[in-house]
């Protein structure tokens, strides 16, 4: 399809520990269409943030992709070479990390870190350099950004640095940007501003966004599409509004309900998961799921479940579902 | 008729920048300003802010782990502030903290038995058997097996490092817990456990609690009463109810909007603030919110506002409203 921007499939990434070997991420596929915002939810541990940096082919030494395909633009990022995935590095994907304070180097300045984005990727003279940076950071609303080139990151606010990465990240115009927990370290009222600024440029832009939480309330507020993961595997996918109305899988169904709400009744006890994530080491037989979920079945302890698509657009990952796919 | 447990009256804590031995201090940092309110026994009182607003400041002042600046904490009748150094060993009994952080508040080197234990020692509480029982039936009561005793901190998850935290802060009965975003480093799942677990053994053992958070719905699940700060000073306090159904001060409707949902939205207008919290070595005049508010008006920047009951039990500090 020539609208789908990325196309993920069947990525298996592992870590080589003292312990053994770790299973990361456990035959995960998904696709992004151009313009389009999709979210990742799941707790730590669940591989979100290890798939990003598959795709961005940035894992640490000991991490390896061992399976699968990463079509980007028509293009297998896994075939390419060091050199060439430089050069789509910040140029055609770029990311945005959580911590704006150690994302950013603390001995150049802010205008130079924007540069440098930009000077590796385009073939610029200096003044059109600056230019450029400055254009960049006015895009993201930073106030008097001629005066603000020559800060340091310890000058500014953790708003405004948030505010800076991003600008880097777009400095380039890059089709996919990879927002990994993006307001998590923020206040309420700055991740509100951060929220309106992503969702602002991505309009005026028309760039993808891969956006990675563990926050149901910007999933809904931000993606279409969303993938749930668990345990390294993604467990549910579906449209944004029809995961919120109808979840399928057990353990979405028990994130949302575990969330206190706002204006609902306080005196009853919250909804709890039980137990813990699995250890890496230690993942259960059958269903990864299968010692916390409510629904337990006898098949859901022997045998794994199939990722399948249940209604148009929704896939999940569960032996309760699996009847009504045969049906259909 | 519910008993008043803590009554903090007029309390700062300004923190002095600069200057040296002999040279007073430049500024003052007033991470807590002027703050007065009441705590009735067996309630749980929320207090929410954005990071620099003086919560944790506050939290740890009341506890007299920072020596206040001005001001007086009663607590039933003794004022904290003015207790003499033996006296407060004893009373620290009754006053405990839970950590945000289950990571760096346990010791790594000693195993969960003589941490949950030390407070006992400390305080020289029963004979070797009786503690050791005591401390059993602690962890069991905050959901931890018997063979926990003899493991390490790094052994255990983010949740259950939080149980041990609340083992040890519940192990001398205190009457007041001061909780410091005990679930704020959790994953929503295990937050929802720690959370229904504080309510139970608030019911088990007749706890007051002071509520730290800097996430709404967190507090709006637990608190009774909810206190809104904002650069050290409070600038709403009222019943949850009163508070998240008709809030009075508009911080506190900024910061209400400003919640993600997790649910597809019903078309909800949202107040998204400009600019940042001022920096608090230099707040601005008058009122300190009057920067980013949207209904400032030229008395904000000359009166301070007090912190006024407008209805029963539902207090506001704003100019336009008083």
């Amino acid at each position: 399809m020539i609208n789908k921007l990325l196309e993920v499939r069947n990525l298996e990434t592992i870590f080589t520990t003292e312990e053994g070997i770790i299973t990361a991420v456990d035959n995960v596929s998904f696709s992004i269409h151009k313009g389009e915002t999709i979210g990742i939810v799941g707790e730590s541990g669940c591989g979100k943030s290890v798939t990003s940096l598959s795709i961005m082919r940035l894992l640490p030494n000991n991490g390896i992709i061992r399976f699968g395909t990463i079509i980007f633009n028509g293009e297998n990022l896994l075939k390419k070479t060091e050199k060439e995935m430089r050069d789509i590095r910040g140029n055609e994907i770029s990311m945005i990390f959580q911590e704006p304070m150690t994302s950013l180097n603390p001995v150049y300045t802010i205008g130079e870190q924007v540069a440098e984005t930009i000077r590796m990727h385009q073939m610029l003279n200096k003044k059109q350099v600056v230019e450029k940076s400055v254009e960049a950071l006015r895009m993201v609303g930073i106030p008097l950004p001629e005066k603000r080139i020559n800060e340091y990151p310890h000058q500014l606010s953790g708003g405004m640095r948030q505010r800076v990465m991003i600008a880097i990240a777009l400095a380039c115009n890059p089709k996919l940007i990879i927002a990994d927990e993006p307001t998590t370290a923020l206040d309420v009222t700055i991740q509100a501003q951060i929220l309106e600024l992503m969702k602002g440029l991505k309009n005026n832009l028309n760039t993808s966004i891969m956006l990675i939480t563990h926050d149901l309330g910007v999933i809904a507020e931000m993606a279409e599409r969303v993938l749930v993961m668990y345990a390294g595997q993604v467990v549910e996918e579906s449209p944004v509004d029809e995961l919120f109305n109808k979840p399928l899988h057990p353990y979405t169904e028990g994130l949302m309900k575990s969330i206190p709400r706002i204006g609902k009744n306080t005196s009853e006890r919250l909804h709890i998961i039980k137990g813990m994530v699995p250890h890496p080491l230690e993942m259960p037989k059958g269903c990864r799921f299968n010692p916390r979920c409510d629904y337990t079945m006898d098949i859901c302890i022997q045998r794994s479940p199939e990722y399948r698509e249940i209604y148009p657009g929704r896939f999940v990952r569960c032996w309760k579902w699996e009847g009504l796919a045969a049906y259909e | 008729m519910s008993e008043l447990l803590l009554r903090v009256e007029n309390l700062k804590k300004w923190f002095p920048v600069g200057g040296g031995i002999f040279t007073p201090p430049k500024h003052y940092v007033k991470a807590v300003d002027d703050v007065s309110f009441q705590v009735q026994m067996g309630e749980t009182f929320g207090i929410v802010g954005e990071s620099g607003c003086g919560k944790s400041t506050l939290g740890r002042t009341i506890l007299h782990l920072l020596e206040p600046t001005d001001g007086k904490i009663f607590f039933q009748d003794r004022d904290v502030a003015r207790v003499k150094h033996k006296d407060l060993q004893k009373l620290r009994r009754d006053l405990q903290i839970i950590f945000q952080d289950p990571y760096a508040s346990l010791n790594p080197r000693m195993n969960v038995g003589k941490i949950v234990q030390e407070p006992l020692l400390v305080h020289c509480i029963g004979s070797p058997k009786e503690r050791e029982e005591k401390v059993e039936y602690m962890l069991e009561t905050v959901g931890l097996n018997k063979e926990s005793i003899k493991k390490y901190p790094h052994e255990f998850s983010g949740g259950q490092r939080q149980r041990i935290g609340i083992a040890r802060a519940l192990v001398l009965n205190p009457k007041l817990i001061v909780c410091d975003e005990p679930v704020s480093a959790l994953d929503v799942s295990i937050q929802s456990q720690i959370l229904n677990l504080l309510n139970d053994l608030q019911g088990k053992f007749k706890l007051t609690y002071i509520f730290i958070s800097h996430d709404l719905s967190v507090v709006n699940y637990i608190s009774d009463r909810i206190a809104v700060m904002y650069l050290g000073k409070i600038v709403e306090l009222a019943q949850k109810n009163d508070l998240f159904d008709t809030p009075l001060h508009p911080y506190t409707k900024a910061l209400l909007s400003a919640i993600p949902h997790a649910e597809i939205d019903k078309e909800r207008k949202r107040i998204v603030l400009q600019g940042d919290v001022p920096s608090p070595i230099d707040p601005p005049s008058g009122c300190h919110f009057r920067t980013r508010c949207e209904y400032a008006y030229d008395k904000c920047a000359m009166n301070a506002p007090e912190l006024q009951e407008i209805a029963s039990g539902h207090f506001v500090a704003c100019n336009k409203i008083n």
